[in-house]
C-alpha cells in the first residue's frame, strides 16, 4: 500500500470487531486505487488519464502552484491473503499463510522547468537554460506469490514472496540543463542521469520480463504506557528485488550533448527531419544498451501505534510509513475510530506521501459472524473536487470461519 | 441475508470496484495531447555544386574548375522495318489437262523444282538471316487418296541442315477437297538468296513433290481433280541482311527532343565559352549522306527559338559505313565539333532550351553499289545522332530561376497532425559566388499556387577576391512563416514548390564555379507542436 493509506487495516479492523480465536480460516482481500500529488491538480491528471486534448489553462493551473519539490504518483494494488489451521509443523502458536498480489505503482519527483518544458515546450527558454533536474521517475508493475506463517494470537506474520515483474520504466536525472540557442540554432544538454526499462517486446501485457524474491513481515504487540494499553505494529512489505531479463535496456549517461539537427543529404528531406524516436536517440548518443539489471522493489515500511479506548469509546492511532519510490515522502496518519454495534467509523488526517495534508473518512461493517467489508476514502476532498489534488479509494473484505 | 448471499455480495462488490479502479473510465485508448511551443533545430546539410547539378553532368579539371557535360540523343533510326522482307505467298498447282490416270499407292509424281523470287523492290538481297518469322504450307487435295506433300528449301539452312517439311493431306474430291496446313518457324534460318546457281538475288530454290498414300488404294484422277499447295512467308524479321540496298532517301520526320538540363529554368545566362559535338553513329553497312535542315534550341517558357548555325546545317554530311565483323558490326563514328568560334553554340545554350528540334533526311548508297553487293545491316544496327554539350561553368547568371515541386510527406493526417504552425528558419553559409532568393509556395496538383510562405529572403553570395574566385563565405538568414491554414493546405495536397533565383556576384565578369564551393544550410523550427498529435 502506498500514498495516504494506512497499512493492514482489515486485519486490525476484524480484531476490533470480532475476536479471532473463534475462527481457524481467514481470507482477506484488499484493493487500493489512488493517485496523489502535491502540485498536480485532479483536472490535469484526469485529462491525462482519459486522453484527448488538454487545454493550456488546465496545464497552467497545475503549474502555477508548483513548488520546487514537485511530487506525484499512483498505486493500483490488490492483495488476497489466506491463513488457516491450528498449528504449523506441530507448533500450536503458528498457522500457515499464503498470499497473491498485483502491484502497479508509479512515483515521480520533478523540477519546475521539466514540467514547463513538458507541457509548454522550450520556447520560453530561448537563449536560456531549463533546469530539468534533479528529477526521478519509476513505474513498475509486478505480481507476487507469498507463503509463510503467522502467529495465531497476535496475527504477526512472516512471508517469502516469489515475484514476477511485468514491466518497469525508471529514470534518475541528477542534472539535466537544457540550453536553447536563439532561433533553435542548437540545443545543449548537460546530462547526468540514467534510464532503465524492461524488455520492449510490444507483446504480452502479462508476460513476465523479470523474476525476483521478497519478504514481508509484520510484528503486532501490545504494551502499557502510563497505565494505558497500547497496540503497536511494524510492517515491512515487499523487501526484495527483481532481476530484469537480458533484453532489458538501459541508458546511463554523464555527458554534454549539442544537437544542431539531423544531417541530411537534401535540405528538404523531411523524412530525415522527422525521424523516429530511436533514430533521434542514436543521433544524440542516447541509444539503449541491452542487458539485465537488478532493481529493488518499491518496499514499504510502516509503524502503527494505537490507543484503544474502552468498549464504545474512541480508538486513536498514529501511523508513519515510507516507500521506496521517487517523490514519496514519509507519510503520517492520525486517526480516530469509533465502533458502534456492528459498524465502525473512522476519521483521519494525513500528511506526506505523494501529497500534502489530506482528510479522510472510512467505515466498516461486520456481516454475520465472520464477514467484514470496509470502504475508506483517505482523501475525501479529492474524491469530489477536480481542483483538489489526489484521489484515493480503498476496499477491504475479510471472511473468517 | 444468509452467509452465502452476503459473501456473494461482498465478492461481487469488490470485484466490481477493482475492475473500475484498474480500467478507469477510459472507453477507448485515446492518448492525451497538448500543444507545446518548440524551438528546435531540424536538419542541416552541406551542398556542393554536385548537389545543385547532378554529378553525372559535371566534370572537374585539375584546377577544380567545373564544367557542365550534357548529352542528348537527337534520333536513332533502325532500318529493319524499311529493309524488311514483306509477307509473300506462292501457289503451286498440279492437275491433269483433259485426261485421266490411275494413281497407285506409293507413287511419287509431279516434283516441282522451282525458284521463289521475292519482290523486295529496290533491295537486292544475297543473304538473309531470319531473326523471327514463319513459313506456312497448306495443301488442298481433290484426289481420292491421302497425299504426302514434301516441301524443301535447299537454300534455307539451320546449322547447315536444309529446311524440309512433310505434310499429309487426307483424301478429297473435286466437290469436297480436303485441307491440311502447317506452320514452321524460320527463326535462325540462313537464306541464300542467290538462287540455285548462286548468281541471282532475292531468289530462293524451292522443291515440292507429292507421294500417294503407300497404304492406300489405287484411285482414278481425272481433269477435275487436282492438288494445290500454298507456301507463305510471314512476319520475317531479318537478323542480318547482305546485298545491295539501293539508293534511297530516308526522311527523318521533324521531331523535338526534350532537354532536361534547363527544364524549369529561366533568366539570363551568359556563358564564356561552350563546345558541342554532334556525333552521328552509322551502324549500317552502307554509305550515307545526311542533310540537316535545322537543329533548333527551343525555350518553351519564353517561346524563343535559336537555330544552330554551323557547317553541319548548311552542307551535306557524308557518313562512313559500319564494318561487318562477321556476326557483329562496328559502327562508324562521324563527329563534328561546334565551338563559339565556328558556330553560335553559346547563344544556342544561353537560350536555356528545354527542347531541341531537328529535321533531316538521309540518303543511303548515294553513289550506288560501290560495295559490289556487300551492303549489310544487323538487327541491332542503327543510324543515330547525339549532341554533346560541354559548358565550362564560367558564367554570368542574371535572375536565373530554378523551381522544383516536391511532394511533402508529413506525419499524421489533415485531421490530426502534430505540427500546427510556426516559422522555419534557414541559416545559410554560402560559399558560392551567387546569391539565391528563396521562395516557398504551396501548390495544387496542377502547379497552381495556393499560398506563399512569407517573408522568404535572399541568401547572399560569397565574397569574391581580386582573382574572381571566392575569398570568403557569407552568412544569411531566411525565414518562412507557416500558418495553421497553410499547413492544412500542405496536408490536403502535399506539394511544396521551392523556387530559387540566382545572380552571380559579378554581373559584368564571368564567374568560375569550382568543385570546392559549398553551401551550408541549417533549418530550425519555431513552432507549435501537438504532443501525440499524429495519433
Amino acid at each position: 500500500m502506498v500514498g495516504s493509506l494506512p497499512a493492514q487495516l482489515p486485519d486490525s479492523t476484524v480484531v476490533a470487531l470480532e475476536p479471532t480465536d473463534k475462527f481457524s480460516h481467514f481470507l482477506h482481500l484488499e484493493a487500493i486505487g489512488m493517485y496523489d500529488s502535491n502540485v498536480l491538480r485532479n483536472d490535469l491528471l484526469i485529462a491525462l488519464w482519459k486522453g484527448g486534448e488538454i487545454s493550456r489553462e488546465t496545464r497552467q493551473r497545475s503549474e502555477s502552484t508548483s513548488a520546487h519539490a514537485n511530487r506525484a504518483g499512483y498505486a493500483l494494488e490488490a492483495t488476497l491473503s489466506y491463513a488457516w489451521g491450528d498449528r504449523l509443523f506441530g507448533n500450536g502458536r503458528m498457522r500457515p499463510r499464503l498470499s497473491v498480489a498485483y502491484h502497479d505503482v508509479m512515483g515521480i519527483r520533478y523540477a519546475d522547468d521539466l514540467y514547463h518544458v513538458t507541457f509548454f515546450g522550450n520556447a520560453d527558454f530561448e537563449n536560456a537554460t531549463a533546469e530539468l533536474g534533479p528529477s526521478a521517475f519509476e513505474k513498475i508493475r509486478y505480481q507476487s506469490f507469498g507463503f509463510g506463517f503467522e502467529d495465531k494470537k497476535s496475527r504477526s506474520f512472516f512471508m517469502m514472496h516469489l515475484v514476477s515483474g511485468q514491466d518497469i520504466n525508471a529514470a534518475r536525472i541528477d542534472r539535466a540543463d537544457l540550453f536553447t540557442a536563439t532561433d533553435g540554432r542548437y540545443l545543449r544538454l548537460d546530462l547526468d542521469g540514467s534510464y532503465a526499462r524492461s524488455e520492449d517486446d510490444g507483446i504480452g501485457h502479462w508476460r513476465s520480463r523479470g523474476a525476483g524474491a521478497a519478504l514481508s513481515a509484520q510484528v503486532n504487540t501490545s504494551f502499557k504506557l502510563c497505565m494505558h494499553a497500547m497496540e503497536f505494529s511494524f510492517t515491512v512489505e515487499d523487501l526484495g528485488a527483481i532481476a530484469w531479463n537480458g533484453r532489458s535496456q538501459r541508458v546511463p549517461r554523464d555527458t554534454t550533448i549539442r544537437y544542431e539537427g539531423i544531417r541530411v543529404n537534401d535540405v528538404l528531406d523531411l523524412d530525415g527531419a522527422l525521424m523516429g524516436k530511436n533514430g533521434l536517440q542514436d543521433t544524440l548518443g542516447l541509444g539503449y544498451e541491452a542487458g539485465g539489471f537488478l532493481r529493488p522493489l518499491p518496499t514499504r515500511s510502516s509503524a502503527h501505534l494505537a490507543y484503544p479506548g474502552a468498549p464504545g469509546a474512541m480508538t486513536y492511532a498514529v501511523e508513519m510509513d515510507v516507500r521506496n519510490l521517487p517523490g514519496y515522502l514519509p507519510h503520517a496518519v492520525v486517526s480516530a475510530t469509533h465502533a458502534y454495534r456492528r459498524n465502525m467509523f473512522r476519521a483521519e488526517v494525513s500528511f506526506g506521501g505523494f501529497g500534502g495534508w489530506r482528510a479522510g473518512l472510512g467505515a466498516a461493517r461486520l456481516i454475520g459472524t465472520g464477514i467484514m467489508i470496509e470502504l475508506r476514502a483517505p482523501n475525501i476532498i479529492g474524491l469530489v473536487s477536480d481542483s483538489a489534488r489526489g484521489r484515493a479509494i480503498m476496499l477491504g473484505a475479510g471472511y473468517s470461519w | 441475508m444468509g452467509k452465502r448471499s452476503s459473501l456473494s455480495l461482498v465478492a461481487g462488490s469488490v470485484a466490481l470496484s477493482i475492475t473500475i479502479l484498474l480500467c478507469g473510465c477510459r472507453k477507448e485508448p485515446t492518448k492525451p495531447s497538448w500543444d507545446v511551443d518548440l524551438v528546435v533545430p531540424l536538419v542541416r546539410t552541406t551542398m556542393g555544386i554536385g548537389d545543385l547539378i547532378a554529378d553525372s553532368l559535371l566534370s572537374t579539371d585539375a584546377n577544380g574548375n567545373v564544367s557542365l557535360l550534357y548529352s542528348s540523343q537527337l534520333f536513332a533510326l533502325k532500318l529493319d522495318t524499311i529493309l524488311a522482307a514483306p509477307d509473300t505467298n506462292f501457289r503451286y498447282v498440279y492437275k491433269l489437262d483433259g485426261f485421266s490416270i490411275t494413281v497407285t499407292p506409293g507413287v511419287t509424281f509431279s516434283a516441282t523444282n522451282d525458284i521463289t523470287r521475292f519482290d523486295l523492290q529496290d533491295l537486292d538481297l544475297r543473304e538473309l538471316r531470319v531473326r523471327s518469322g514463319h513459313v506456312g504450307l497448306e495443301m488442298v487435295n481433290r484426289i481420292g487418296t491421302s497425299i504426302i506433300g514434301n516441301f524443301q528449301l535447299p537454300g534455307a539452312t539451320l546449322n547447315g541442315t536444309p529446311l524440309a517439311l512433310q505434310v499429309i493431306a487426307p483424301p478429297g474430291s473435286a466437290a469436297d477437297p480436303s485441307h491440311f496446313s502447317e506452320q514452321h518457324p524460320l527463326d535462325g534460318y540462313d537464306f541464300d538468296m542467290r538462287g540455285p546457281l548462286h548468281n541471282d538475288v532475292n531468289t530462293l530454290a524451292t522443291s515440292l513433290s507429292y507421294t500417294s498414300d503407300p497404304n492406300g488404294t489405287a484411285v482414278m484422277m481425272g481433269p477435275a481433280d487436282s492438288l494445290e499447295a500454298f507456301v507463305s512467308y510471314s512476319g520475317i524479321v531479318p537478323q542480318y541482311a547482305r546485298g545491295f540496298f539501293g539508293t534511297r532517301l530516308i526522311t527523318i520526320e521533324p521531331d523535338t527532343t526534350r532537354l532536361d538540363l534547363f527544364h524549369n529554368i529561366s533568366g539570363l545566362l551568359d556563358v564564356d565559352v561552350a563546345t558541342a559535338r554532334l556525333k552521328v553513329r552509322n551502324g549500317l553497312g552502307v554509305d550515307a549522306r545526311a542533310n540537316i535542315a535545322y537543329i533548333r534550341a527551343i525555350n518553351s517558357n519564353t517561346g524563343t527559338v535559336v537555330d544552330l548555325q554551323h557547317a553541319i546545317t548548311s552542307s551535306p554530311l557524308n557518313l562512313d559505313r559500319a564494318i561487318d565483323l562477321g556476326g557483329s558490326f562496328q559502327s562508324a563514328l562521324n563527329a563534328y565539333t561546334l565551338t563559339t568560334a565556328n558556330s553560335n553554340i553559346d547563344q544556342f545554350i544561353e537560350n536555356l532550351p528545354d527542347g531541341i528540334a531537328f529535321a533531316m533526311d538521309v540518303t543511303i548508297d548515294p553513289l550506288g553499289d560501290v560495295s559490289n553487293g556487300n551492303d549489310f545491316f544487323y538487327y541491332e544496327s542503327t543510324l543515330s545522332a547525339d549532341l554533346e554539350v560541354e559548358v565550362p561553368l564560367r558564367l554570368i547568371a542574371t535572375d536565373i530561376a530554378l523551381s522544383r515541386t516536391t511532394t511533402v510527406t508529413l506525419p499524421g493526417t489533415l485531421e490530426a497532425h502534430a505540427f500546427r504552425s510556426g516559422t522555419l528558419h534557414f541559416f545559410a553559409t554560402n560559399g558560392f559566388p551567387f546569391s539565391a532568393a528563396i521562395h516557398l509556395d504551396i501548390v495544387n496538383g496542377h502547379g497552381d499556387p495556393l499560398a506563399s510562405l512569407l517573408p522568404g529572403g535572399t541568401i547572399a553570395p560569397a565574397s569574391l577576391g581580386v582573382n574572381g574566385l571566392v575569398s570568403s563565405a557569407t552568412d544569411s538568414e531566411v525565414h518562412f512563416d507557416i500558418t495553421a491554414e497553410q499547413l492544412d493546405l500542405l496536408y490536403a495536397d502535399g506539394r511544396l514548390r521551392i523556387g530559387a533565383i540566382f545572380n552571380t556576384a559579378s554581373q559584368t565578369e564571368h564567374v568560375q564555379l569550382r568543385s570546392d564551393y559549398k553551401l551550408d544550410v541549417q533549418v530550425t523550427l519555431d513552432g507549435n507542436y501537438m504532443v501525440n498529435g499524429d495519433e
